[in-house]
């Protein structure tokens, strides 16, 4: 595992764990997950357009080649998921489609509104505070020659550092 | 509609729809580049990151837009057919806006691009220092899972209500696609006309779909009177009948949530559930076409006496009993099981004409 504070010691960066607002240990655990997670997806994704999707759903038996490709994206994101229920199709012989095409629809898309309205309650005053934040921080002159998607100061230090090793 | 999964299901309208897109997404990119070339001296490929940007930001509020306004007004229904083509589009345009930047930003560094995003103002000092890639990265990972799952695939094997839930996200991604603008090229010296056109385009989504909610709740709550038996009462006959035209629908509410639709063919009505097993579009609003109720969503088809698809497809919803007593129509508020064929109520008197 890389020592990401110790780039900062190298670079003679002040930052801190302190004031960081990821911790260099989470942001390496959460990016060696991400491709630990994406591996596994990406050969489960294979297996499963090629069989399984006919497995957990009869439908997608003769299914055209166009939409076994279409399937590895959303099946290497879900693959915990499928691969339970590939599992249980396999084990019972049928596929279990889940039912709720019925009334459950009607009363799960008042839910799904009562859903909607708390996200809308909660996204409405947060983007407010986003917009005016982001507003007075502008006002303040602080970042006025910043051009917004310059490198990271801490990344742009060690590439310095690289280059002129 | 389903009896095996395709690519994509396209026929002449979808082609024409996705045809419009692609000119519009063309002309968008010919005028930024021209415009931008003039304005800023940049290299290529940041004006091709910010014109992906800026197409998917814009395409996202557009998309954001149709529903609602569809709930207003039957003519913005047909916007509704492809959506999920315009989604997939916004996504592809974000993806690229987030490689070309990972790209000329974080790609031939020592560190991988992923920590690099991630450890991006690792060290803010202020609101101006905020860390507004990782915020992209969170939303661009929302619109991921979105188009990758937007096939109907996804949506019968997911189930519509997770489906659904699950496409809610947008609004969790808008709102950090807000935040990601709003401290990241906002804070730059830049033309301020943008935050005045970002606040302005938030607050459009945020009232549209307020008023769209406050609509369709006052719609909701209409109290329906019982009769001693249970039946609900829908209204009187010859009102009814003045309120609907033959292969259109009337739509009622029962117990504050249960949406029916109560279509008019051939002189009698059928009542069936108002919610598409699709993705919940409203029957109510659709209309006979071939002798099949089609949802004005993206066009799904039922019998309404039976509460099916035509053969070869297999859909189903509810069906609901109607009777008629005195001049009064009567619905009984148990749903059959989906699929249940249910007699039309005739009307005596009114004369229905093929469909």
């Amino acid at each position: 595992m890389r020592d990401l504070h110790a780039r900062d010691r190298r670079t003679g960066s002040s930052t801190t764990a302190a004031a960081r607002y990821l911790p260099a240990v989470l942001v390496e655990f959460l990016v060696q997950s991400v491709q630990l997670y994406a591996i596994v997806g990406l050969l489960f994704s294979l297996a499963f357009a090629w069989k399984g999707a006919a497995v957990v759903d009869p439908v997608a038996t003769n299914a055209t080649l166009g939409f076994r490709v279409l399937l590895l994206p959303g099946a290497a994101l879900l693959w915990p998921l499928l691969a339970h229920r590939w599992w249980k199709a396999a084990l019972a012989g049928s596929a279990d489609i889940p039912s709720d095409h019925t009334e459950h629809w009607q009363r799960g898309s008042e839910r799904l509104r009562s859903v909607a309205l708390v996200m809308w309650l909660v996204l409405g005053p947060a983007l407010v505070v986003v917009l005016v934040v982001a507003h007075l921080a502008r006002s303040n002159g602080t970042p006025s020659t910043r051009d917004a998607t310059q490198l990271p100061t801490v990344t742009s230090e060690t590439k310095l550092m690289e280059d002129s090793r | 509609m389903s009896v095996s999964y395709r690519a994509v299901q396209w026929n002449a309208a979808k082609k024409a729809y996705d045809r419009r897109l692609i000119v519009v997404i063309a002309l968008y990119f010919a005028v930024f580049f021209l415009a931008a070339s003039v304005a800023f001296e940049t290299s290529p490929l940041i004006l091709a990151m910010r014109a992906c940007g800026t197409a998917a930001i814009a395409l996202l509020i557009f998309i954001l837009s149709i529903g609602p306004l569809a709930r207003f007004s039957p003519r913005f229904s047909p916007l509704l057919y492809n959506r999920r083509h315009l989604g997939v589009t916004m996504f592809l345009l974000a993806f690229a806006h987030a490689a070309l930047a990972t790209l000329w930003y974080h790609g031939f560094g020592v560190i991988d691009p992923l920590t690099s995003i991630l450890e991006s103002g690792a060290a803010f000092e202020g609101a101006a220092q905020f860390p507004f890639q990782p915020l992209g990265l969170a939303a661009l990972v929302i619109l991921f899972a979105m188009a990758a799952t937007s096939h109907d695939f996804w949506l019968r094997n997911l189930s519509p209500r997770v489906w659904k839930l699950l496409h809610l996200g947008v609004y969790v991604a808008f709102a950090l696609l807000v935040a990601h603008v709003a401290f990241g090229v906002l804070q730059g010296a830049i033309w301020p006309g943008f935050a005045w056109m970002l606040a302005a385009a938030a607050a459009w989504i945020v009232a549209l779909h307020i008023a769209a909610g406050v609509k369709e709740w006052r719609a909701d709550r209409v109290r329906r009177a019982l009769a001693a038996d249970g039946w609900v009462r829908v209204g009187e006959v010859e009102r009814i009948v003045e309120e609907t035209t033959e292969g259109r629908a009337k739509a009622v509410v029962i117990d504050d949530c249960r949406k029916i639709a109560l279509y008019r063919e051939n002189g009698a009505f059928s009542a069936i559930s108002g919610v598409c097993a699709h993705q919940g579009g409203p029957l109510g609003e659709g209309k006979i076409i071939d002798g099949c109720v089609t949802c004005p969503w993206h066009g799904y088809q039922y019998i309404a006496s039976k509460g099916q698809s035509p053969p070869p497809f297999f859909e189903k919803i509810p069906t609901y009993e109607l009777r008629i007593e005195g001049r009064t129509l009567y619905v009984h508020p148990q749903a059959k099981p989906p699929g249940t064929p249910v007699p039309p109520c005739k009307i005596a008197g009114l004369e229905g004409s093929p469909s």
